[in-house]
């Protein structure tokens, strides 16, 4: 029965040994990321019936166990999602900020201020060539900024797009690590010696979920399947299924897809997946639509004036910037230019002159234009038969028209868009922000800038006339709709989109702070359950420490009692 | 709730970092003196305000070189009108001392002569030029005003079209005066009527001039009348857009002005919060249960 102490006290000495090792290691482990505290499952061992009596046979360590709560955990994760995406999101907006300016210098804003600025300004000195000059400056800025614009915001665009393919691969190797940890720990039994590898499945599962949300669904023994919002399977069974980019978009970016199947797949809003998709499709590729709208009712709208308006002088020759299918009807959709669909039943009038300066006939000759019939080969025929002029289609298909040696002739009151849509007599040429340029006449020299009209009596061309520089200088504030969507003045649509880049700014900005805070007090939570308090856990090593000491007492005491015994047999 | 001692630090890690960033927003706003910078700071409709606000500053400063030059022009049309209106006057009192009974003929041709010289200077007033430019042909300003036609007569040679400048809200300001306005006309016809009786000895027919010399000499004191209107008008359209300009700089000032004494007191509140955080941070160690195992 002695030596029944002596056992009793020596599984105390170990059971209190192995508790102490447990703390050691949560000490050890305080500042470890994704370290969840063990304590030792202490637990009496099986007692004994000796005679009427049941007597304790001591303690042992049944197991270790580690302290979490799947619940908050769940909740850190789906906050993570939350973070990862505003994070994403606030990031890739905050990274063109210089796109849009500030008020040291307001970009697009103050480029198309200083535009209808100069227009204004040529308005009151239509002949004045340093006023053109001026005008060709401010609009080859104007120009420029709107060529940057568009290039830093589908640079970033692009760049969204290349982050997505680094965070798949991201997102594989996770499920794969997800996958084999899995397995690991089914191997090894859902408790006891799987808690490093259950720890390091919650931190990649932690990790993953800041990429793209996820559904955890426990299958038993250690067991989970991992599933998207929508509920496709992502790993399960010890088995990772990949994401790729599935198909693309007619003039857009590739989805995702499952690689194994190529099905396309749905990963919810939220995740910095999620986030790049967002921003690279609903943020960029919306300030991209709008910086290419604005250029594009800048240019046509500006060209429908300019192209029935002249520079104080008549002109010799002619060529339109756009090419055309003679074939064709002017707006049929398949011509290339981007303006086709503008053109409509109307006319245009040419206004001949001799070396005199005298118009032939008086009032110029109208050359009639019907939306779906006329061809730019019946435009050629029509311009063929007026006298001091002649007109034809380069190799290129641009319709030339020369005047006869002596002779000069102007455009004016083009009621069917034909001139400005072919870009014949135009102030820009192009349509989006990348391809607006100034005509090839304006850039060699500013005084080909068209100012005013003819008189539609007399054809007579007037230095001082400044209808059309008014009237350009008008288009500021009209409401514009070329290219469909809503009109809009072009100043609106340049505050608008600043105003959108600001409001999208401030709502990402709000949103991660809100789940940053919230993150912060679901992390508190999770460390007060799952984190280790170094005062804990000395004080449980002085609680062991205690019990060990008592323990050798009982084996010294219990050795005394033997020798004592031992004394009585000799 | 149980607290860890990396709970106790990160708290206080993100204390800090939260008055960093008061501290850091606050320096910007006084180094630059405004609320915000950027749309990204301002969030949308604030900055959309402050554009707003400046493309309505540069319309107003394009309306002022507008009306400058409407002024200018209308300016050095009404020197030309005062000047013919002068050599009206002198033409008036020409007629009336040539149409006494005790002048003779020789007088009268030597006065033909003056008028000549008279009828030179409104022609050579009529077609001024402004900057190179013709003032009164309308917008056909590369032409004279006014040339002498095949019959010998001084005719107009410009167009109808008057020269606008335009204001931004969309009023537009006629800036000239054009030379088929009739009163030149009537000048025009009354110096050379008085020139050919003078020429011809002709009495009544000098007589007659100083009616029609009264009657365009008041016709070109209207005209120059109206240009003084415009004139005026222009004026105070200037005073109105240097109105409006200075109303707009209170408005961005209101606007964007940052509130420095607030800002201030904001920026003292997070120093002391910093202060007190570091303190803590540095006391948090001593407070562990390691400093007290022996």
């Amino acid at each position: 029965m002695i030596l029944d102490s002596l056992n009793i006290a020596a599984s105390g000495l170990n059971t209190q040994q192995s508790a102490i090792n447990v703390v050691a290691n949560n000490i050890a482990n305080a500042n470890t990321p994704g370290y969840s505290r063990q304590v030792a499952d202490i637990a009496t061992l099986s007692s004994q019936q000796v005679g009427n009596l049941n007597l304790g046979n001591g303690v042992t360590v049944g197991g270790v166990k580690r302290i979490v709560d799947p619940m908050i955990n769940k909740a850190v994760a789906n906050n993570g999602a939350q973070q990862g995406y505003w994070n994403t999101l606030n990031t890739g907006l905050n990274s063109v900020g210089g796109v849009f300016g500030s008020l040291q210098s307001t970009g697009l804003s103050s480029a198309l201020n200083n535009f209808f600025l100069s227009w204004q300004q040529l308005s009151n000195n239509p002949q004045d060539n340093a006023q053109k000059a001026n005008v060709r400056a401010k609009s080859q800025t104007l120009i420029s900024n709107l060529a940057d614009m568009n290039k830093q915001l589908v640079a970033a665009q692009n760049s969204a797009n290349s982050q997505i393919d680094s965070q798949i691969q991201q997102v594989n190797q996770l499920l794969d690590n997800i996958a084999s940890l899995s397995k690991q720990i089914n191997q090894q039994g859902a408790s006891g010696t799987a808690n490093t590898l259950l720890d390091k499945r919650d931190q990649a599962i932690s990790k993953l979920s800041k990429l793209i949300p996820v559904q955890q669904v426990s299958t038993g023994n250690g067991g989970m399947m991992l599933q998207t919002v929508s509920g496709d399977l992502l790993t399960g069974d010890g088995v990772a299924r990949h994401l790729a980019r599935g198909a693309a978009t007619a003039g857009g970016f590739a989805g995702l897809a499952i690689a194994q199947t190529g099905q396309p797949v749905n990963i919810g809003t939220t995740g910095s997946i999620a986030g790049l998709i967002d921003l690279r499709d609903n943020k960029l590729g919306s300030y991209i639509k709008q910086v290419n709208s604005l250029a594009e009712n800048l240019a046509f709208s500006v060209n429908q004036i300019h192209a029935s308006a002249n520079s104080g002088t008549a002109s010799t020759a002619l060529t339109s910037a756009q090419t055309s299918n003679p074939t064709l009807a002017l707006n049929d959709p398949a011509q290339q230019t981007p303006f086709a669909g503008q053109i409509k039943s109307g006319s245009f009038k040419i206004n001949v002159y001799n070396g005199n300066s005298t118009a032939t006939p008086s009032g110029g000759t109208v050359i009639n234009i019907t939306a779906g019939v006329t061809t730019m080969a019946n435009i050629v025929t029509s311009l063929n038969a007026v006298s001091g002029i002649s007109a034809s289609l380069d190799a290129g298909n641009h319709l030339n028209i020369t005047a006869a040696a002596g002779s000069s002739f102007t455009l004016s009151g083009d009621s069917s868009n034909v001139l400005a849509a072919y870009e014949m007599n135009s102030f820009f040429t192009g349509s989006g922000a990348s391809t607006l340029k100034l005509s090839a006449a304006i850039q060699n020299n500013p005084s080909a800038i068209n100012t005013g009209g003819v008189d539609s009596l007399t054809s007579a061309i007037s230095s001082g006339d400044n209808s059309a520089a008014l009237g350009i200088m008008k288009l500021q504030n009209q409401a514009l709709s070329f290219g469909g969507g809503t009109g809009a003045s072009l100043n609106d649509r340049t505050t608008t989109l600043t105003a959108q880049y600001g409001n999208d700014v401030a709502t990402s900005l709000q949103q991660q702070q809100y789940s940053t805070a919230e993150g912060a007090a679901l992390t508190a939570q999770q460390k007060s359950i799952s984190g280790v308090s170094t005062d804990q856990a000395l004080v449980s090593m002085l609680k062991f420490q205690q019990a060990y000491n008592a323990s050798a007492k009982v084996i010294t005491t219990t050795n005394t009692m033997m020798a004592s015994l031992m004394g009585l047999i000799r | 709730m149980r607290v860890t001692t990396a709970q106790l630090y990160s708290t206080l890690l993100n204390g800090v970092s939260q008055q960093q960033d008061i501290l850091n927003q606050g320096n910007a706003q006084i180094s630059s003196g405004t609320r915000y910078q950027t749309p990204a700071q301002a969030g949308g409709l604030n900055y959309k305000v402050s554009l707003n606000i400046r493309q309505t500053q540069s319309e107003l400063k394009g309306d002022l070189g507008s009306i400058a030059t409407a002024a200018s022009r209308l300016s050095s049309s009404m020197s030309s009108l005062n000047d013919i209106g002068n050599v009206m006057t002198r033409a008036q009192a020409l007629a009336v001392q040539m149409g006494t009974a005790s002048t003779n003929a020789t007088q009268r041709q030597s006065a033909a002569q003056q008028l000549t010289q008279l009828l030179n200077q409104v022609t050579s007033d009529a077609n001024k030029k402004w900057q190179g430019q013709s003032l009164f042909a309308g917008t056909a300003v590369d032409k004279p005003a006014f040339v002498t036609d095949a019959s010998g007569k001084i005719v107009y040679n410009g167009n109808a079209q008057d020269r606008t400048v335009a204001i931004s809200d969309g009023q537009q300001v006629i800036s000239n005066v054009r030379g088929d306005n009739p009163a030149f006309t009537a000048a025009f016809s009354a110096l050379e009527g008085f020139k050919i009786a003078l020429q011809n000895n002709d009495v009544t027919g000098v007589r007659n001039a100083i009616g029609a010399l009264t009657n365009a000499g008041n016709g070109i004191i209207s005209l120059t009348s109206d240009v003084g209107a415009r004139l005026n008008s222009a004026t105070l359209n200037k005073t109105a857009i240097q109105d409006r300009q200075l109303n707009l700089k209170k408005q961005l000032n209101t606007q964007e002005a940052v509130d420095i004494p607030s800002v201030v007191v904001r920026m003292q509140q997070s120093r002391i919060a910093l202060q007190a955080a570091y303190k803590e941070i540095s006391q948090l160690q001593s407070l562990s249960l390691t400093n007290f195992l022996k």
